[in-house]
């Protein structure tokens, strides 16, 4: 459970990646030299839509899964698993980074 | 409309340059399905008659060629055609237009892309639909 006490955050200098909301979808498409790929969407579902909304700052990932634990009615052990999870993939695109851990 | 569509006209709206990979047959050879194309922002003006425009066509995006810029009452209408098709598309008014295609690659090259004048002087659609049937029947 290393990873519920760390703090994560938007890797978001303005020039990464371009986030649209369509349909309730959160897409999300990386940048590279001021050209967005197209053929790399990142695809999030209300959780994961819920998840990157709550990034808007950095924040616990132990936050992140009390909120979806209360907002989706699953157990605090499984959000906090899920969210490590996810949030892991994200780090590996290169979407966020982790910037510290809680006291 | 579709998510591609309404991705790609929100990121060339905000100046970005996308790329994707393109699908059908409707401007070979110049693009060929599976290609990788690049679309860029531009500016009514900037636009001159061989342009491959990309532009809104219902709830999707189509990367035809413009053939000629007509007057429409008051409004500029744009005429584009896909290069083996042989009619044109319905007349496309300048806020349907996404951007220009700028690069073309093939297999990881980049492919040299001429504004071809479809007056006439250019491949004949006719002949157009044939080396595509040729194409098919080869394949």
């Amino acid at each position: 459970m290393q990873a519920s006490s760390r703090i994560a955050r938007r890797i978001d200098d303005g020039q990464s990646f371009v986030t649209r909301r369509i349909a309730g979808e959160t897409l999300i498409l990386p940048v590279t030299g001021h050209v967005a790929n197209l053929d790399s969407i990142y695809v999030m579902n209300d959780v994961g839509t819920r998840i990157w909304e709550l990034l808007e700052a950095p924040t616990p990932v132990e936050r992140i899964a009390d909120t979806l634990s209360r907002e989706f009615e699953v157990s605090p052990e499984s959000a906090i698993g899920d969210v490590a999870e996810f949030l892991n993939v994200l780090r590996e695109r290169g979407l966020i980074d982790y910037i510290g851990e809680t006291g | 409309m579709t998510r591609f569509a309404a991705l790609a006209e929100h990121v060339v709206g905000t100046g970005m340059s996308i790329r994707f990979r393109a699908s059908g047959d409707s401007m070979y050879p110049a693009i060929l399905h599976g290609d990788v194309i690049t679309v860029a922002p531009v500016a009514a003006h900037e636009i001159v008659r061989g342009d491959i425009l990309l532009f809104r066509d219902g709830d999707r995006v189509r990367a035809h060629r413009l053939v000629r810029v007509v007057a429409y009452n008051t409004e500029t209408r744009f005429r584009l055609r896909g290069d083996t098709n042989a009619r044109c598309d319905a007349p496309v008014a300048a806020s349907q237009i996404v951007g220009r295609v700028e690069a073309v690659e093939r297999d990881g090259r980049a492919i040299a892309l001429h504004a071809t004048p479809s007056n006439g002087l250019g491949t004949s659609a006719t002949i157009r639909r044939y080396l595509m049937l040729c194409r098919r029947l080869l394949a």
